[in-house]
């Protein structure tokens, strides 16, 4: 199991509950989809998931890899293999693609990572993902448009290869050809062992990831779980008897 | 701020071999000094700059100045050697017009004048660099004379030790010329500062300045320019780091007399431990000044809690036919940016740095000189703790 999310209660820091008692699994090489309603709780818990400090846990444990992580700073979670794709993600002047991500990824190996060789690998990961060349050189997320961002996201998961990929509505406000294109580049990272919990409304993104297995939220709780047909049923179906 | 043992005697000693007209100058300027009441240099909404406890009594200068890359077709010159073969230009271009009490004293005691001329069409690509380092205090002053159709780039470095130093600046862009002037203030802490830098630009022609304020414990800098002639265009980066307990107080101004002239005053600055800035901005556009442009911004980042920022933007618009607008920001690091950075896996305090370091870097990225560009993201880093 690489992650555990056990009775699980969080809220704001204004103590505005939003999870209730959330429980949720992914093993490993797993890909689990977790949907919902608009403002049912799906992207708190993947804040949360990555240690946001505007929320706080209640009750509850998150266990990952066997550790509980609760009061791990984001930093750590990431050096322990997590990553989250970020829903919109923050915009850095001044910083550049390149110089953030060699930072990430120096961190996360614990030693610097040279120039030459980074270089190449980011030229390599975004020529995959149909990202032009000039990008390392632009401000992180400064002025781009919502796909770039989103491309952006999947561009540092492959370069830093964690464990455990969140996917919070990474397919919402794509153009149909930006959505194979980061459809493709999650399938590449799919390797056997590294494992996925997507976060999406639309399952637009299901047309090109099949999941193992699929949580339904509702109101800050767990209102189904299924196999993977599950995400199917629902796109017929909507969400109204569930919960 | 006290001045002890001023008079005409210090003049003496410190104006051998000039011309009569300079030391006569110096002598008025000394006695208008007496004279003047005092600038407080107190403008801020909620705090102003203590210059109390500045005292002076040693008015010799002392410094080591390097000089490198100079072009051959240039003149650069101590006014000392300027006064056999180049008095006129200093005579037409040197101080002419003091506004200011401080000003009187650096006219009354400048030493280490430096001449800088272009002659017409001489365009100079290699930055010439000035390298600062003063020993005891300095009443320096540079005056560049940019001539027609002339292209040169000025980088000034400044370090210190224990000082009191005024300096300023001017600059004559003449027509259709092209100047920047680079400045990297990074006195020591036990220093104080007061720079005036000006510039007059003329038809069609550029003048910028930037400048990074690092260093020294009270610092003022005053950039002035004023686009003199038709077309005349101007931009101001301010960048200051203030930190312990460091005292800014920045000023920059654009005075447009003429028209279609254009400028921009954009400053950022990061403020830590105890440190204020007051930051004053100005675009004034006078009545004869039609169809030009002046923009100002000022983002300030605060680091703790026990610095503080004053801005005060204004615009002052005599004709109806411009374009004008003015932005302020002061605040904290985003903590949105601040999560989504260290979700990475990069340290809170690699973080800021980061921040910090995009932060400025989106000026200094303005900078063509690698290794001035260099220099300056590294003192960004050390200024960050």
């Amino acid at each position: 199991m690489i992650l555990e999310v056990k009775n699980l209660s969080v809220t704001t820091k204004d103590d505005l509950g939003i999870l209730n008692d959330v429980n949720l699994n992914v093993k490993k090489g797993e890909v689990v989809v977790l949907m919902g309603p608009n403002g049912s709780g799906k992207s708190t818990l993947a804040n949360i998931l990555m240690g946001n400090p505007n929320y706080k846990i209640n009750s509850g444990e998150i266990v990952y890899n066997n550790e509980r992580i609760n009061d791990l700073g984001s930093d750590e979670r990431a050096r322990r293999g997590m990553f989250l794709s970020f829903q919109y993600p923050a915009e850095i002047s001044g910083v550049t693609i390149s110089n953030f991500l060699r930072t990430a990824l120096s961190s996360i190996k614990g030693e610097k990572v040279s120039i030459i060789s980074f270089k190449k690998l980011l030229r390599e990961k975004m020529e995959t993902l149909k990202i032009d060349e000039k990008f390392a050189e632009r401000y992180l997320n400064d002025g781009f448009s919502g796909g770039e961002k989103k491309k952006t996201e999947i561009l540092q998961m492959s370069v830093l290869e964690p464990k455990l990929c969140i996917l919070d509505e990474t397919d919402s406000g794509l153009d149909v050809d930006s959505l194979k294109i980061v459809g493709e580049g999650v399938n590449k990272l799919k390797n056997g062992k590294r494992s996925f919990l997507i976060i999406t409304h639309y399952n637009r993104i299901l047309d090109y990831i099949k999941p193992d297995r699929v949580y339904v939220m509702k109101n800050g709780k767990i209102a189904k779980e299924g196999s993977g047909k599950l995400a199917f049923e629902l796109e017929r179906e909507g969400y109204k008897n569930i919960g | 701020m006290k001045f002890e043992k001023l008079d005409s005697s210090v003049i003496k000693d410190i104006s051998n071999d000039e011309p009569e007209w300079f030391v006569s100058d110096r002598l008025r300027s000394l006695e208008l000094f007496n004279q003047a009441k005092d600038d407080s240099f107190t403008y801020g909404l909620t705090m102003k700059t203590d210059i109390s406890k500045i005292n002076v009594s040693d008015y010799s200068s002392k410094m080591n100045l390097v000089i490198k890359n100079k072009d051959d077709r240039i003149i650069v010159k101590d006014f000392k050697e300027a006064f056999n073969d180049e008095s006129d230009l200093i005579k037409k271009y040197f101080m002419k017009s003091i506004k200011t009490k401080m000003e009187l004293l650096h006219r009354s005691l400048v030493q280490n004048g430096l001449l800088i001329y272009i002659p017409r069409n001489v365009k100079v690509k290699k930055e010439l660099i000035l390298d600062y380092e003063f020993l005891n205090n300095s009443f320096d002053h540079i005056l560049i004379v940019a001539d027609i159709n002339s292209e040169i780039n000025v980088i000034e470095k400044l370090t210190s030790n224990e000082v009191f130093r005024s300096n300023i600046v001017e600059i004559y862009a003449k027509d259709n010329s092209k100047v920047n002037f680079y400045s990297l203030q990074d006195l020591d802490e036990n220093s104080n500062n007061f720079s005036i830098k000006r510039s007059f630009v003329g038809k069609d022609a550029t003048c910028n300045f930037f400048s990074f304020d690092f260093g020294s414990l009270l610092n003022f800098n005053n950039v002035y320019s004023e686009l003199v002639d038709e077309g005349a265009n101007s931009k101001i980066y301010e960048t200051y780091f203030s930190n312990n307990n460091q005292q800014f107080n920045l000023a920059c101004s654009m005075h447009h007399k003429s028209n279609n002239t254009n400028s921009n005053i954009y400053t950022k600055g990061v403020l830590d431990d105890k440190s204020n800035t007051i930051y004053r901005g100005l675009v004034k556009i006078y009545e004869n000044a039609e169809n030009s442009n002046g923009y100002q911004k000022e983002d300030a980042l605060i680091l703790s809690e026990d610095s503080k920022a004053d801005s005060i933007p204004n615009l002052e618009i005599n004709n109806y036919d411009v374009k004008c607008s003015h932005g302020s920001s002061i605040g904290h690091i985003d903590k949105d940016k601040l999560f989504y950075l260290m979700s990475r896996g990069i340290s809170k305090e690699d973080s800021v740095k980061l921040v910090v370091d995009g932060f400025l870097g989106e000026i200094i990225d303005y900078v063509s000189n690698e290794e001035l560009r260099e220099e300056l993201k590294i003192k960004v880093i050390e200024k960050i703790k």
